[in-house]
């Protein structure tokens, strides 16, 4: 295996596997294993749910806080938690904090699981300072790739050069950028069902904004974006095949794209 | 006078539109329609490029913009601690100018407040520089309903006026109107008075200049609204490109300045950092063209000027704001910067949010000035994006604040029951991990089971589903593999 | 409106926990102005006349008061205005030899088409003209005809906003700060020229303070 040997064997890292990756796309988390693991890292994935995203978007705070209360507590024992998801690493970084009353106890728990959550990117890039050999698998592939920045990794946390720059290193891929790559793409979460017609309007920005640089694949951090995106460009027979950036780091074949059987 | 009756008539249309100029409910509904409207899109799509680049562009040149946001949210965060003192000390400073205040509770206390001032002999016309505050309670047509003649006299404000619409956009109220569609009201207003059909841009800019010229040069009072209130200095600060501010509040004997109590700053100091961060914001200018500070009537020699000099500092429910929850809406200084970075908000326009102030801004403050009654929607007409967040020049958490709704919402038990009672057994399950893991294992079964009953299985998605039609209406939807990571982690690696 | 007044202020100070009714003496501490740091050039007539232009407003530089009337001419001929023009009732403009020009010192009325002024000062960072109203500088003189020329004096240059307020000793009844001519784009967000203020805008810098 090619990538950095690390003599971190000892640090336990707890993978947030998302609702998302657990039920629809385990490919991204297994991806996401496989990455922190090239690092000499160790991971674990405690029996998890949700980290409470839904709940505190629709306004429920209550219930928001009694499923971060469960995350504090399963995460305590791990040095890092890392998510291959924006949203969700940024709902405990941001959003955990503001739940809890400042200078309970509570809230000093919350702000150690804060301190050590990271979105995958970020953790392999800023964390781990991976530096990724580039992988002879790949290393001929000449796909026209474009990459989504989804929200919550952009604005909350500062996830834009972090997946870049592991595509440049690992596979050599330059991004051919589209120019909304920072718009969003019209999911956000409930909002979808709750607005469709809105919703179809901005991911069929999106759709023009990736045919307007003509990619063959799109390549973004948040499989909820990312479904929505897929599902779109699916439905209106776009050729375009929608991967989490995770999945095409990782050595394995990355398979059938989302949405796809082959 | 058939001149009269149809300005009375009109006057009455307006009065029967305060009680239902609310229309925020409807949001979805005018929304959806929106949507399929094209100019509106052209428009739309127009603005939002031009609005976005040349900020962007004026932003970069600035190089400490982000030290003036930071001092912008603390100066403004400062005057509302201390509001009392800055807004007597605006008072009184207006008064030693020869000015006179006027404060007003709500909406219908402005109305009668200037009514007041402007019902004496001699007093028909009056000519109004574009004020989104006296949009809040429909102030023209409390004027016209008492006989005045009201002349918007910004360009946008002019075309939204003789439309007999409301604007869609704080700074550019007629953006959602296309040249042809101005070409037309030109005619269909113009026409009886002599003018002739104008389809160029210029000419259309020109015909409005030479109508609006008679009204400036004929009005009996202006009435402006203020960007900035000097307490310092007891100035008003009044920003415009097209200088009809300023024809407006000094060609007529009797200016009025229609304001609200948030926007007064400490000194021409702090005025200097505002206004590097507003034109920047707004239209990407580095200083809009006109920026006039007015201290007062017309002085003993002066040439020019109105001899009367009005401040009415209207309150409209923005002190009940003040040390709620949502306090950091009251930073806000209407550049509609948030809006046009909004995908929902130029997906859509501004009139489907239904009240004065559309987009991210105007969803934070609608629900609060009119009832959260009244705009249930607005609250989660946005996808949390934290973009307007990223550009406001005062730094208001928007996404924050929209939570902060939401919140309201469900703890005053006024969520719509399906989304209540989706929430309460989605959180039985999530809050369970053995429960959770069991349920979603199932759903991923099921999913499978469905998906093999149809094309979905070799397709790789289902082109519809039960009960998530609002998905697949548009959308494929991802048929699952048929067991979780966490039950395939479990039996590779073994956990608990 | 006392009972408004009253309540507004009421409800505020009940939001504040103000207890105490009386006027606070004294200014509560502020928040102190960032420095503008974009560098300017040290020539702040390059700045200036950069940035008037980029807006839109023409310029040119003359070497003495003694020229503008020339400079004036000029402009009136190349853009085919008639040579009619109010001045501000400035001393300084009206003791010029106006040569030839039919020129009048007066306040402006809406036939007229040109105007001629002279700026209080010019702020080099934004290209902006301040003119500061007093009997000798009406207002109308900026906004209501439809060509407006400035004369400005290099030694009224500043660099920053921050800069002009210091000058201006006695409150005036309106300071206008003007960065270009009348514009809008009201109609398909295109700019045009022009609105309802001037459609051009003439800066005759004079360079009085070179050395």
């Amino acid at each position: 295996m090619n990538g950095a040997i690390s003599p971190q064997k000892t640090v336990q890292i707890a993978l947030l596997v998302t609702c998302l990756s657990d039920l629809f796309r385990p490919q991204i988390a297994r991806a996401a294993v496989e990455l922190i693991e090239k690092f000499g890292y160790q991971v674990d994935v405690p029996r998890q749910t949700c980290c409470g995203q839904p709940a505190y978007n629709a306004g429920e705070k209550v219930k928001a806080r009694i499923l971060a209360e469960n995350m504090i507590s399963l995460f305590e024992p791990y040095r890092y938690v890392v998510a291959p998801s924006g949203s969700c690493a940024a709902t405990i970084k941001e959003h955990y904090p503001g739940l809890f009353d400042e200078g309970s106890s509570e809230h000093e728990q919350c702000m150690q699981l804060v301190e050590k959550t990271h979105e995958l990117s970020g953790f392999l890039v800023d964390v781990a300072k991976a530096d990724l050999e580039k992988n002879p698998l790949f290393g001929d592939r000449s796909l026209r790739i474009t990459y989504h920045d989804s929200c919550s990794g952009l604005r909350e946390l500062g996830i834009r050069s972090q997946p870049r720059k592991l595509l440049k290193d690992r596979l050599g891929i330059d991004i051919s950028e589209m120019p909304n790559s920072e718009v969003c793409c019209g999911f956000g979460g409930m909002f979808c069902v709750k607005y469709p017609e809105i919703s179809t309007r901005m991911v069929d920005n999106k759709v023009d904004g990736i045919e307007g640089v003509e990619a063959e694949v799109l390549l973004g951090g948040d499989l909820g974006c990312l479904m929505n995106i897929a599902g779109r460009l699916r439905r209106i027979g776009s050729t375009t095949r929608v991967y989490h950036y995770a999945e095409f780091l990782a050595d394995s074949d990355p398979g059938p794209a989302i949405g796809y059987r082959d | 006078m058939p001149n009269s009756w149809l300005i009375l008539t009109r006057a009455r249309q307006s009065a029967i539109g305060i009680d239902m100029q609310v229309k925020s409910s409807s949001f979805r509904t005018t929304a959806t329609k929106a949507l399929l409207d094209e100019d509106l899109r052209a428009a739309m799509d127009r603005a939002e490029g031009g609005f976005v680049d040349t900020r962007k562009q004026a932003v970069d040149e600035l190089v400490n913009f982000q030290e003036y946001r930071e001092f912008a949210r603390s100066t403004k965060n400062h005057v509302l601690a201390h509001l009392d003192y800055y807004l007597t000390r605006f008072e009184s400073n207006v008064m030693a100018s020869g000015g006179q205040v006027h404060w007003a509770s709500n909406g219908e206390e402005v109305n009668r407040i200037v009514l007041d001032i402007c019902r004496r002999p001699g007093i028909d016309k009056i000519t109004k520089g574009k004020s989104m505050v006296s949009e809040e309670f429909a102030l023209n047509a409390g004027l016209e309903a008492a006989g005045l003649e009201v002349v918007e006299t910004d360009l946008g404000e002019y075309i939204i006026q003789l439309a007999e619409e409301t604007p869609s956009h704080i700074i550019a109220p007629a953006v959602h109107k296309t040249k042809q569609a101005v070409t037309d009201l030109f005619e269909e207003h113009h026409r009886e008075a002599g003018y002739p059909r104008v389809v160029e841009r210029l000419d259309i800019v020109n015909q409005a200049r030479q109508v609006l010229r008679d009204h400036f040069c004929t009005a009996d009072v202006g009435i402006t609204g203020g960007n900035f209130l000097i307490a310092d200095t007891g100035s008003i600060a009044l920003i415009t490109n097209e200088g009809n501010g300023d024809l407006t509040a000094n060609l007529p004997d009797i200016h009025i300045v229609v304001t609200s109590i948030e926007k007064v700053i400490p000194d021409m100091q702090a005025l200097g950092g505002f206004l590097r961060l507003l034109g920047r914001s707004a239209t990407g200018q580095i200083m809009s063209v006109y920026t006039t500070l007015f201290n007062g009537p017309r002085r003993i020699d002066d040439l020019d000027g109105p001899g009367e000099f009005h401040v009415v500092l209207v309150d409209n429910g923005r002190s009940g704001i003040l040390g709620s929850q949502f306090q950091d809406i009251l930073r806000c200084i209407k550049c509609g910067a948030c809006m046009n970075h909004c995908p929902v908000y130029t997906s859509i326009g501004g009139h489907a949010y239904g009240w004065v102030y559309p987009g991210p801004m105007g969803s934070v403050l609608t629900p609060l000035m009119v009832g959260q009654k009244n705009a249930p929607d607005l609250p989660y007409a946005c996808t949390l994006n934290g973009r307007c967040k990223t550009v406001c020049p005062v730094m208001i958490p928007l996404p924050d604040l929209l939570r902060k709704h939401r919140n309201n919402l469900v703890e005053m038990g006024q969520t719509r029951s399906l989304q209540k009672w989706g929430m309460q057994l989605w959180f039985q399950v999530a809050r369970n991990p053995s429960l959770y893991n069991m349920m979603v294992g199932l759903y991923a079964l099921k999913l499978n089971m469905l998906a093999r009953l149809t094309s979905a299985f070799r397709r790789g998605s289902f082109k519809r589903i039960p009960l998530l039609g609002a998905w697949t209406s548009t959308r494929d939807f991802p048929v699952p593999q048929t067991t979780t990571f966490q039950a395939q982690w479990k039996r590779q690696r073994g956990h608990d | 409106m006392t009972d408004s007044r009253a309540r507004v202020l009421g409800n505020i100070r009940r939001v504040l926990n103000r207890t105490d009714l009386s006027p606070l003496s004294g200014a509560p501490p502020n928040v102190p102005s960032p420095r503008y740091r974009t560098p300017l050039p040290a020539d702040l007539v390059e700045q200036f006349s950069l940035l008037h232009r980029r807006v839109h407003g023409t310029y040119e530089e003359v070497a003495s008061l003694r020229a503008v009337p020339q400079a004036v001419h000029r402009h009136l001929s190349e853009q085919s205005i008639p040579r009619k023009i109010v001045l501000s009732p400035e001393p300084e403009l009206s003791s010029i030899d106006w040569e030839g020009l039919d020129v009048e010192s007066r306040a402006v009325n809406r036939e007229d088409q040109s105007s001629v002024t002279m700026a209080f000062a010019g702020i080099a960072e934004t290209g902006t003209l301040a003119m500061v109203s007093s009997k000798r500088s009406p207002v109308n003189h900026h906004f209501l005809p439809e060509f407006n020329i400035v004369v400005l004096k290099q030694s009224r240059l500043v660099d920053t906003m921050e800069s002009l307020w210091p000058l201006i000793s006695e409150q005036p009844r309106t300071i206008n700060l003007i960065t270009g001519p009348s514009k809008t784009a009201d109609i398909e967000q295109t700019i045009v020229y022009g609105a309802h203020g001037p459609r051009t805008l003439h800066v005759i810098l004079v360079r009085d303070a070179v050395s």
